[in-house]
């Protein structure tokens, strides 16, 4: 039974699905057939590329892709094949967008293409001659893989479409069946157990109904959803099968716009969000249970998958650390003597130790889900940090030469502008401090506590109004089918945000250029302070101050640093420590947030670049 | 912040002086044998910060030097134009290899010419990194030693005499942010 499993844009081009892969290992191991995967998403870059001689190259793609997501950009592009109307949501989302300020000229553009790229897609497709076409859907993968899935069927009605992914969790593979008729089966859930079952089931050895997760039609016609099965086992994990990727990549005409990096997954599942579920994140779906491979399959993974692509960026989709993997895995990775170059997401409490652990072990941009610096904010969001523990993280992250992303969420019931103030004015201390990457008003997202209480502040929510754009449906329809929904804004409101934008915008522009350097030689600490905005000076800090400064660098009340300097034997007066903290305050030299204060200085000069 | 000769520097093993700033009290003359060139393919490489100053000119286009820590000027008025148009065009990493198994990747965003990504396999893949801790033909296997014509052909190799400097430096530190390189 011949199976080819299809990946539409807009998965990242840097490299092969993880979903797909993963299926193929999976079916492979359970004695299965080996799936063909098609890269749809890498077919279309090269389709506009050779359409409009690179006038869209995969800039443009990579564009809509990392920055289209939240107005559903992407899925728009092939709107008009899926309702077979060129000019379906464009006037739209086209005012939308405007109103957004967004750029869609190059989408639209884009648009033009998409029903010729559908036909060559679904030919190739068949000519791989499959019985059964899983299509893996995830953010905007959706109206693009229901064109196809529709052309498809219409030329060949007896091949068996199946969707799968983040986008048919929980009501939303119900929703999607329901609606498209065209979809014979949607997983929901993790696949690796369902997906061998549904093969084999199809191919008559087994039964429909005990494929976890699958929705399906009876004979009757009626749709039947199969409870979802439970979080596959951290054994049971398999190393993705990424076939040919990599060498289809290399001859592709979209490869000299494409550094290559495999995309990996050492853990599923959140451990923060099992015992704090943060407010805003729908990330985990169905699937919050924690599970992390052992460190002999992680290590196998690593260097099976890097020997065999020849590839040495490694981009790890876990959405959090183990915090095993401190002393299992890292050390181990710091072994192997090759130039890789890894990104975790971890957890924003990390210490120096924990973080010069990530160094060592090649990890080399970590995304700590900083959020804010702003106490009571953390608090609503049950981030279970400080503010001064995420200025200390970066602080931390820039010593150690480890690049740190992070946005600037706010719009969370309950903040006020008046906790945002004391923050803002001290932004422009942190201007040597990698910045956010972006500012942003949360989105209520399906699976949050945000959407599952709306006690927790939006009782009123709609789908978002881009999806009426992507879908001719109901309200009614689109509420089960879609990952995001619309609220009337909480917390700040647009005019309390622009100062909060304005600073960040400055911070952006100023990294660069910022250095606020310290060097201990044991007597004096020195610090050289070369920030944009700030009096070019050096400061000196000796004797029983540079003890309290050290202390300071852990992050302190008065108090508290008062009482650490009395155990190490120094005699300071707490007005004497009050007048010295406000005096580093004035200087910029330390960041007060909820009475507690932290260094900002940092003791190594990492290389800073714009980005490419 | 230290001040130190050339020499002394040279003998410190730069590894122990990443992020350290570093005066040299000594101009460099990159243009004359491949020695000077050497430290600064070793000091970009593990990221000490370099104060110098360029003496003559380097026969060689900056277009292909500028990957290399830029002097902060020329002794002449000559070395003091090549110094700046080296320091406009410098981008850290824009020319540095990478080691993984049995294989090396090269790219080479280096104004001038083409972006280049190249992957180095197997024996070759040996033999450049064999040639990047050697400077000396004598120093290679008889295959290695053969490699070299081929790897100063691709603009991967400077030869003088009997010395060879594998141009590109790896990249033991990623810059911030770390794709940027």
């Amino acid at each position: 039974m011949p199976v080819t499993l299809v990946s539409m844009p807009w998965q990242s081009l840097e490299g092969p699905s993880l979903p797909l892969g993963i299926l193929r290992a999976v079916a492979t191991r359970a004695g299965l057939p080996k799936p063909e995967i098609y890269p749809a998403y890498l077919r279309w870059a090269e389709f506009l590329m050779a359409r409009t001689g690179e006038e869209i190259n995969p800039h443009d793609y990579r564009g809509i892709a990392e920055g289209g997501i939240f107005d559903g950009v992407g899925d728009w592009v092939f709107a008009g094949v899926l309702h077979r109307d060129p000019g379906f949501g464009v006037s739209g989302l086209t005012a939308h967008a405007a109103a957004r300020g967004i750029d869609v000229t190059q989408a639209l553009r884009m648009r033009e293409h998409a029903a010729d790229f559908i036909d060559l897609a679904v030919k190739e497709i068949l000519e791989t001659e499959p019985t059964i076409v899983g299509f893996s859907t995830t953010f905007m993968q959706n109206v693009p893989s229901l064109a196809a899935a529709q052309r498809l069927k219409e030329l060949a009605p007896e091949v068996t479409v199946v969707f799968g992914g983040g986008n048919c969790d929980g009501p939303m593979g119900a929703a999607l069946h329901r609606n498209f008729r065209f979809v014979d089966f949607v997983v929901s859930g993790e696949a690796e157990d369902a997906f061998p079952a549904l093969l084999r089931a199809l191919g008559g050895d087994g039964d429909l109904a005990a494929v976890p997760g699958l929705v399906w039609r009876d004979s009757g016609d009626v749709q039947r959803r199969n409870q979802q099965g439970t979080a596959i086992s951290p054994g049971r994990l398999a190393i993705p099968d990424f076939a040919d990727y990599y060498e289809r990549l290399a001859v592709s005409p979209a490869a000299a716009y494409v550094e290559p990096c495999l995309f990996l997954e050492t853990a599923r599942g959140c451990w923060w969000g099992e015992k704090h579920h943060c407010t805003f994140c729908g990330l985990n779906g169905t699937a919050m249970a924690f599970r992390a491979l052992p460190a002999d399959a992680v290590l196998d993974q690593v260097t099976t998958l890097v020997k065999r692509h020849q590839v040495l960026d490694i981009w790890m989709v876990d959405n959090i650390i183990d915090n095993a993997f401190f002393t299992s895995v890292l050390p181990r990775l710091a072994e192997l003597d090759w130039d890789l170059r890894i990104h975790y997401e971890v957890k924003a409490n990390l210490k120096p130790a924990d973080l010069a652990a990530l160094h060592a072990g090649h990890v080399r941009q970590i995304q700590p889900g900083i959020e804010s610096l702003v106490s009571s904010v953390l608090g609503l969001m049950d981030k279970g940090v400080s503010g001064t523990h995420n200025v200390r993280t970066l602080r931390d992250g820039e010593a150690t030469g480890l690049t740190v992303i992070w946005n600037w969420l706010y719009g969370f019931p309950g903040e006020t502008p008046s906790a945002y103030e004391p923050v803002l004015s001290q932004l422009p201390a942190l201007v040597h401090l990698q910045p956010p990457i972006g500012v942003a008003r949360i989105c209520l997202e399906r699976f949050s506590p945000h959407f599952d209480n709306p006690a927790l502040g939006f009782p009123e929510r709609h789908p978002a109004a881009h999806y009426q754009y992507l879908y001719a449906l109901s309200e009614e329809e689109l509420t089960d089918l879609v990952y995001m929904f619309d609220t009337p804004h909480a917390g700040l409101s647009v005019e309390q945000a622009a100062p909060l934008r304005d600073r960040c915008d400055s911070w952006l522009a100023d990294y660069n250029d910022s250095w606020l350097h310290r060097h201990d030689d044991g007597d004096a600490i020195v610090i050289e302070d070369r920030r944009k905005g700030w009096p070019e000076r050096d400061h000196r800090i000796e004797g029983v101050w540079r003890a309290a400064y050290l202390e300071l660098e852990n992050g302190h009340t008065v108090q508290g640093l008062h009482r650490r300097l009395a155990a190490q034997a120094h005699d300071v007066a707490p007005a004497s420590l009050t007048a010295w903290v406000a005096e580093l305050k004035r200087n910029g030299l330390v960041f007060e947030e909820s009475n507690r204060f932290v260094t900002l200085a940092v003791p190594s000069d990492p290389v800073k670049m714009e980005k490419a | 912040m230290y001040e130190l000769p050339p020499d002394q520097l040279r003998g410190a093993g730069l590894a122990g002086l990443t992020f350290t700033r570093v005066r040299l009290t000594e101009p460099l003359r990159p243009g004359d044998g491949l020695e000077d060139l050497r430290l600064l393919v070793a000091a970009t490489s593990h990221v000490v910060r370099l104060t110098w100053t360029l003496d003559g000119q380097p026969d060689l286009p900056v277009d292909r030097l500028c990957h290399l820590i830029p002097p902060v000027s020329g002794t002449g008025s000559a070395a003091r134009a090549y110094a700046k148009e080296w320091s406009s065009l410098h981008r850290y990493g824009c020319f540095h290899y990478r080691q993984g198994p049995g294989f090396v990747i090269v790219k080479d965003l280096r104004p001038g010419a083409d972006a280049r990504r190249m992957r180095i396999e197997d024996e070759d893949a040996s033999g450049f990194l064999r040639m990047a801790v050697t400077s000396h033909a004598g120093e290679l296997d008889p295959a290695t030693r053969d490699m070299l014509a081929d790897a100063e052909t691709f603009g991967l190799v400077l030869r003088a005499g009997d010395s060879h400097l594998v141009l590109p430096h790896r990249i033991r530190h990623f810059p911030i942010p770390a794709w940027a390189a």
